[in-house]
């Protein structure tokens, strides 16, 4: 068994480690506090050519192997959440059915710009009823002509309101449940296509999540993302595993973040004459807290291996996004343990780092509905 | 046998640098265990002055007075030192780690095919040989250093390593003719010095930082008076830049900028952990607070209690004094 | 033209460093970096190579081989190529030697201009650069904070001097040292990255440069280690006393002055 990283994934580790450090890190207070989309940062992280990471070279990406994916997710994440959130939309949900089934005009005018960072790409499944429970989805597709009619209105949209393409969830029939959903295309400015209510969240600040409402918005032929209709799921499926693995990535560099601000505090706070590093239960807390973070590193790279390979990561990505959440939301207490009092106070990062790690529970699927699909697949039908 | 110590002079419009009479006492103070002889070398345009002060401080001073080394070049500079010490061997060769001493010494020291130690903080006999000691990675570790037989080498050291002891000796000043040549392929098209630019924060090798206790912005001109005569900046802890008495870009502390200066000096600062997390690197620090129990008093390595408005203007005048001793 | 950049890869300053129990070496976090001063001499190189078309942009670094890593770190800001001199069995961070070595690489690989980063973190010894340029017998100025390249013959520069800055007109060859403040180092497009991922650089024997084992390994240094020690811990703080506010500042100015050495 060869635990280690290539030289070329040590390079790329290091390399985007250090640009996050000195891009990112350095405004993640700032975009925190502001809680308004950092278009500056936006465009000059954008202009590096990241988001090109999974898509093939000649396309202008990267090709790059997932355990690079979950690196670049870690590290970005360990930067600034919210940023994280809106970046790794572009580069993976918001793009990747358009890259899959996009023609190649659609290619042009979305998946290529949206590269470049030029234009903001998202991906609309959650609604207000229906967040695990994708075969209670309200949005309804109707054939219309050469084109598709769209009604419904999707919630929780990480980039949502400032997007210029969405890739839309909708269903044929809502009484078929899972069985009948798509995906399409639809383009900011496209008639009856607005964004509503931008909410206002506990973590994850800087990045615009909101409501997008579908007033009877016609797409044509074209915009459907798929090569049959109702393979929704299926298609959802194939970066599924993906997509919980990066949760868990980015749980983890949220907790590499927060270990790395206990650590400092542990060294320089004193009390009782000395720093609070040389006492017994403070040490066992980081004891704890590495013990459990290098658990949680090797769930999420052993997935990020099988999936690479083309093996079944299936249980293991859902296990591994659980854990290292469970981790991630382990350290962040700690930390603000380990603060005392200073975690109460937004001039310190712990609170962020609190706040920030909540989005874990449900980003990914909720950990009630993973502990059951894990059960479920293991025991199977009986 | 005798081991001869030739230390180079660095001067500053006509005084000589401290630093160089650091090196001059502290050389002398080697000489003395084993009856070396002290050369001081000082080279520039009109320099009989400097030489009759040096003369205090050496058993001789090598001079070498020529218009071509009014201003210091490296290539004339190194080539006159190269020629000295051929004639008059020495067996160390000590040098400020000065922005002149870093572009010298190095040149000099290829030349000449000797070992250089740099940016040396202390050094010493320990009965048998010289001992040197130097900081690696930035001061988190020091290393001792010394040289094989028949080795003569360069060692810069930083300012600030040694007392200046006031020696009275009585130097015979000799005076050399040696020919200088500027590489005519370096052409300096100009020198500007002086003008007083503002100190970056995180460059600065003096900071004086205004918390709270300062009770309001107009207070701040006594500490832009002091950062002036040490030619340093002004910080400010994250309260006073909140209570807009100043701008962000004096903010020390986490969430403003780290620094980490020669010295360091707080005033009516708290000590508050997210300020003290971003100087406690500072080499010196200063807290001068009312409040005995500040924290930053567990911060500090000298401590004034007292009120800062009686403190401030005795500093000043006090830190203008020691820095005419210069 | 060809530009020649020499680099050093250095620890974090976040690493831990550990002096090892025979007090002579140390044991340091595998965390390592390009040097920070090198990252200004690299856009230096790069900027020139932007401006100039036909400009080869070298790298090259006399270390181990955990160095290639900055190597890669530079050609993804842009470097042509890199060579790693190997220094496994010699291992001198003599700066007399270390110069031997890269000027007799350049003297091989043939160049123009060479950039290097004014100092070293780990060391703060700033020699290195400058003894090439002697060896090399070119003209040099360090620290620079200005730098542009008027034609494929001359350079100007401006650097630090005591008390100010300095401008001056160098005919090429030369060397110079960089300074913070140069310029703002880019961050390497992913494009760079991908390049320096698949980068073959090649490791360079120190004794096919026409050097001898003899005059390269530990022993040619005239310099010897002792021991390394670590720092003394800061001390409790020291209350002035006084009976005046007079007296307490003169009694610190003294401190700082005769103790601390600060003044």
């Amino acid at each position: 068994m060869n635990f280690a990283l290539s030289e070329e994934q040590e390079f790329f580790k290091k390399t985007i480690a250090d640009t996050v450090d000195k891009m990112i890190v350095p405004k993640a207070q700032e975009i925190d506090e502001k809680d308004e989309f950092p278009w500056d940062l936006w465009k000059e992280f954008t202009g590096l050519g990241y988001i090109g990471l999974r898509y093939p070279e000649e396309i202008g990406g990267m090709n790059a192997d997932k355990v690079m994916c979950m690196t670049f997710y870690e590290e970005i994440a360990r930067g600034s959440v919210g940023f994280a959130q809106s970046v790794i939309m572009n580069i993976l949900m918001g793009t990747y059915f358009i890259f899959r089934f996009g023609s190649d005009a659609i290619k042009e005018r979305c998946l290529y710009p949206a590269m470049r960072g030029e234009k903001v790409a998202t991906m609309c499944f959650t609604e207000d009823q229906s967040g695990s429970d994708l075969g209670a989805t309200r949005t309804t597709v109707v054939k219309d002509g050469d084109g598709w009619r769209i009604n419904g209105t999707k919630m929780w949209i990480t980039n949502g309101p400032i997007c210029d393409f969405c890739t839309v969830l909708a269903t044929t029939d809502p009484s078929r449940g899972l069985k009948a959903l798509n995906f399409f295309l639809v383009e900011k400015g496209t008639p009856g296509f607005s964004s509503g209510q931008v909410l206002n969240k506990l973590g994850c600040r800087g990045t615009v999540t909101g409501e997008l409402v579908f007033d009877n918005v016609w797409v044509p032929n074209e915009n459907l993302l798929g090569e049959e209709l109702g393979k929704g799921v299926i298609y959802v499926g194939e970066i599924l595993d993906e997509v919980r693995l990066m949760t868990g990535a980015m749980a983890l560099g949220i907790a590499r973040g927060a270990y790395a601000e206990a650590m400092e505090f542990a060294k320089k706070r004193i009390a009782f004459g000395q720093p609070i590093g040389n006492f017994q239960l403070i040490r066992e807390k980081f004891a704890e807290m590495d013990t459990l973070m290098n658990a949680a590193r090797l769930m999420v790279y052993y997935g990020a291996w099988l999936l690479e390979n083309g093996m079944d990561s299936r249980i293991i990505a859902a296990e591994a996004k659980m854990y290292a959440t469970e981790v991630c939301l382990k350290v962040v207490d700690e930390l603000t343990r380990i603060y005392g009092a200073n975690a109460f106070a937004y001039e310190y990062s712990p609170q962020r780092y609190f706040r920030d790690a909540r989005f874990l529970l449900y980003g990914g699927g909720t950990h009630e509905v993973l502990r059951d699909f894990i059960g479920r697949s293991l025991i199977g039908k009986l | 046998m005798a081991k001869n110590i030739f230390v180079f002079v660095e001067y500053k419009d006509r005084s000589i640098r401290k630093v160089s009479l650091e090196l001059l006492s502290k050389g002398r103070e080697l000489a003395e265990k084993d009856g070396s002889t002290v050369y001081a070398g000082v080279i520039g345009f009109h320099i009989k002055e400097i030489a009759e002060t040096v003369k205090s401080y050496a058993d001789r001073v090598i001079v070498v007075d020529n218009e071509n080394l009014s201003n210091y070049r490296c290539d004339t500079y190194a080539s006159v030192l190269e020629q000295i010490l051929k004639k008059y061997q020495s067996s160390f060769v000590f040098g400020g780690s000065t922005v002149t001493g870093k572009d010298l010494f190095p040149r000099l020291a290829a030349r000449l095919n000797a070992p250089i130690i740099s940016d040396a903080v202390g050094i010493d006999f320990d009965g048998n040989r010289l001992r040197v000691k130097k900081p690696l990675y930035g001061g988190k570790v020091m290393s001792l250093l010394t040289f094989k037989d028949g080795v003569s080498p360069l060692i810069t050291f930083r300012p600030n390593s040694f007392a200046v002891e006031k020696l009275s000796l009585n130097g015979e000043i000799i005076e050399e003719n040696i020919d200088i040549a500027k590489d005519p392929k370096f052409v300096i098209l100009n020198t500007d010095r002086g003008g007083a630019q503002k100190v970056d924060l995180q460059e600065a090798d003096f900071i004086i930082c205004g918390g709270r206790g300062m009770k309001g912005p107009e207070n701040f001109q006594f500490l832009e008076e002091i950062a002036d005569v040490m030619g340093g900046r002004v910080g400010a802890s994250r309260a006073v830049v909140d209570s807009k008495w100043r701008e962000y870009d004096d903010q020390v502390g986490k969430s403003g900028k780290t620094v980490s200066p020669k010295l360091y000096i707080g005033c009516g600062v708290s000590g508050a952990l997210h300020h003290t997390m971003g100087m406690d690197t500072s080499k010196v620090i200063v807290a001068v607070n009312k409040d005995p129990n500040a924290p930053i008093f567990n911060y500090a390595d000298y401590g004034i209690v007292d009120d800062l408005f009686n403190v401030l203007p005795i500093l000043k005048e006090e830190l203008i004094k020691s820095k005419q001793e210069i | 033209m060809n530009i020649i950049v020499f680099v050093k890869q250095v620890a974090d300053t976040e690493a831990r460093i550990m002096i090892k129990s025979d007090k002579k070496s140390l044991e340091i976090e595998n965390k390592f970096n390009m040097n920070f001063f090198d990252e200004f001499a690299m856009e230096a190189a790069i900027k020139t190579k932007e401006k100039f078309k036909d400009t080869k942009v070298t790298a090259c670094t006399y270390g181990p081989k955990r160095s290639i890593e900055a190597l890669r770190t530079a050609i993804a800001m842009g470097a042509d190529q890199a060579f790693l001199i190997d220094n496994t069995g010699f291992e001198s961070e003599d700066s007399l030697i270390v110069a031997k070595i890269l000027s007799a690489f350049a003297r091989k690989e043939g160049f123009d201009l060479i950039l290097c980063g004014r100092q070293a973190i780990d060391d703060e010894n700033a020699n290195v650069g400058v003894m090439v340029a002697e060896m090399l017998g070119i003209p040099h100025a360090s620290a620079i904070v200005g730098f542009e390249v008027t034609d494929g013959k001359t350079v100007k520069i401006e650097n630090e001097i005591e008390g100010g800055k300095e401008t001056v007109e160098v005919q090429l060859p030369a060397l110079f040292t960089t300074q913070k403040g140069l310029n703002t180092p880019r961050v390497p497009l992913i494009t760079g990255v991908m390049k320096a991922m698949k980068a073959v650089i090649p490791t360079v024997d120190p004794t096919t440069l026409g050097l001898s084992k003899e005059e390269i390994d530990r022993n040619a240094s005239g310099i010897e280690i002792i021991s390394l020690e670590p720092p003394q811990q800061r001390p409790p703080v020291k209350i002035i006393e006084g009976e005046t506010p007079e007296e307490k500042v003169r009694n610190l100015v003294k401190a700082l002055k005769e103790e601390a050495k600060v003044l």
